[in-house]
């Protein structure tokens, strides 16, 4: 199972969005800083005028020879910058007992008798680390109350958006073919899931009505069949009377005979099988599997005892089921000759029915068959000519028939077993 | 500024030359504005030196220097551009008043030591060492610091 698409988006964004902000951050903090300066140096700028201009006026300013609480100082110098030079310096600070940053200018000015004067002016300004650690904090917050409301508006939105979505998926998901389902129709804004479901509803149909087809062609195919088959049998019997014919002629027509008794045996599984999953057998009773069995064996008892077979039956509640007593008598009987035809002579079958499992074991000289193929059609061993490979299929079909029916095949203790459950 | 550097490259680039030559000529060699310019203003001084800026292919003006180191700057059509009194207070006749009145009210006490004419503004600078911009009429711009 994947990510659901819900989170699909989120976790592309909990990147890109750390390498946004992060970009972000650094040129938010590189533009407020420069701003800070540039107010910072312009107003150093406009105060070393004012000191200029006051120094003309009054003379006693050019003796400021410490920074006081002018915060500047003036100090005779041969040479100077006439430029501005600003830089930055951490100066002790009484307030908080810290070294703090100051931004100090350097520049120098002529004074009224022309001697060059170096002028220093300071002024406490944005202390960097501090700035940093607080703008990654919010950031950080901000960050992650992203990352939260984004989360939320998808799960929500997608929640929302994506219900249509969720309900053709289940409508996929609980789809068995051949049996067909009333279709919701979804109210949805999003245009694509309304295409998705009527296309997906158009070929569930499409391929419903191929399926039907196919069902009607095999019935008819069959029902076809039986009268040219039935004719050519007649046919033939009546050949096989004729006196003129040797005996190697009469040996092949009986070979011919033979084949097609296979072929209408097979054709009448064909439609036996066509008419249970076209539902042809609807009327239905509660049938007791018990007294359903016990007839079958009363007409197979000469069978059985022609190849030295032991039934071994016991019974220790009734089956009963809400169904259709000729199903039901095809199912046990099915199930009943493939236990005879592939038993070896003085084997055994053990048929044990309780309340709500019926299992049948039976000898056999083949070896266990894969559970995975077994009810397929035409499934046989090998060895097995007179087959039809439809007698296991049958079996499933009627089982298929009903909801709360379950055959499942296993191999234990030497011996192949078909149990029926009730679920 | 930019100017001089261009001949400067030029004149390296250009073969047997390696820098501009300055040829002292006389008072009357100079075009008749910056003549007439000099009379008007400059009265009591005395031109120590004219020298003439000749690079190779292109005249490039004119510099005057005085007794007292003022020195004036002239392009070579004689208009003036510069008169730079090395830190002594220069004539101001030719200043706008504007200008004039500005410092006179802004900064009490301080001269003109300097002036550049460019193409769109003054640069003046005075006594006390700022500099100060105008625009072409004596408008104050700002304080260039």
């Amino acid at each position: 199972m994947g990510k659901s698409l819900k989170n699909y988006t989120l976790k592309y964004l909990v990147y890109i969005l750390l390498i946004i902000i992060a970009v972000w951050a650094g040129l938010f903090y590189a533009v407020i800083l420069d701003e800070v300066y540039d107010n910072v140096d312009d107003g150093l700028k406009n105060q070393k005028i004012n000191i200029i201009r006051e120094a003309y006026a009054d003379s006693t300013l050019l003796k400021t020879k410490d920074f006081g609480i002018n915060q500047f100082r003036v100090t005779p110098t041969d040479s100077f910058l006439k430029e501005n030079r600003f830089s930055k310096e951490m100066i002790y600070m009484e307030y908080d007992d810290e070294m703090e940053p100051y931004r100090v200018l350097r520049t120098g000015f002529y004074a009224p008798n022309g001697k060059p004067y170096s002028l220093e002016i300071r002024t406490s300004t944005v202390e960097e680390d501090d700035f940093r650690i607080n703008l990654t904090i919010s950031l950080l917050a901000l960050y992650i109350m992203i990352l939260i409301s984004i989360y939320m508006v998808n799960s929500y939105v997608l929640t929302k958006a994506l219900k249509p979505l969720k309900s053709i998926i289940d409508r996929l998901q609980s789809y068995r073919f051949g049996s067909k389902q009333s279709t919701k129709d979804i109210n949805s804004e999003v245009s694509e899931f309304t295409i998705l479901h009527t296309k997906m509803e158009e070929m569930i149909a499409r391929n419903e009505a191929l399926f039907e087809q196919q069902k009607v062609f095999i019935e008819n195919a069959s029902h076809e069949l039986q009268t040219p088959l039935a004719i050519t049998i007649n046919n033939l019997e009546l050949l096989l009377e004729d006196p003129t014919l040797n005996e190697k002629q009469l040996t092949e027509i009986n070979e011919t005979k033979k084949s097609l008794h296979r072929m209408v045996s097979l054709n009448r599984s064909l439609l036996m099988l066509s008419k249970i999953e076209n539902r042809q057998f609807e009327d239905s009773s509660l049938v007791s599997f018990n007294k359903v069995f016990e007839e079958l064996a009363e007409d197979l008892k000469e069978i059985l005892e022609y190849k030295s077979i032991a039934l071994d039956y016991t019974y220790s509640g009734i089956f009963e089921l809400r169904s259709n007593q000729n199903l039901i008598n095809i199912l046990l009987s099915n199930l009943l000759r493939n236990a005879i035809r592939y038993n070896h002579k003085n084997g055994r079958i053990r048929f044990t029915i309780s309340n709500n499992e019926i299992k049948m074991a039976n000898t056999s000289l083949l070896p266990p068959l894969n559970p995975t193929i077994i009810f397929e059609r035409f499934y046989k061993h090998s060895q097995d000519k007179n087959a039809t490979g439809l007698g296991l299929s049958i079996v499933e079909s009627i089982v298929k028939t009903y909801p709360d029916l379950r055959i499942e095949y296993r191999f234990e203790e030497e011996m192949h077993v078909f149990v029926l459950k009730k679920s | 500024m930019k100017k001089h550097i261009l001949v400067v490259f030029l004149s390296l680039i250009s073969l047997g030359s390696f820098a501009q030559k300055d040829k002292k000529i006389e008072l009357n060699e100079l075009p008749q504005k910056a003549q007439a310019f000099i009379k008007q203003n400059f009265t009591k001084e005395k031109a120590q030196q004219i020298l003439k800026d000749t690079g190779e292919f292109i005249d490039n003006g004119y510099d005057v220097v005085f007794k007292n180191k003022l020195k004036i700057k002239f392009d070579r059509k004689g208009e003036w551009k510069e008169v730079d009194g090395k830190r002594s207070p220069i004539p101001t006749n030719f200043i706008p008043d504007k200008i004039l009145k500005y410092i006179q009210r802004s900064f009490p006490n301080n001269k003109v030591v300097k002036i550049e004419k460019e193409n769109k503004k003054y640069e003046v600078e005075i006594t006390n060492g700022l500099e100060l911009e105008f625009d072409l009429n004596g408008n104050f711009l700002k304080i260039d610091s």
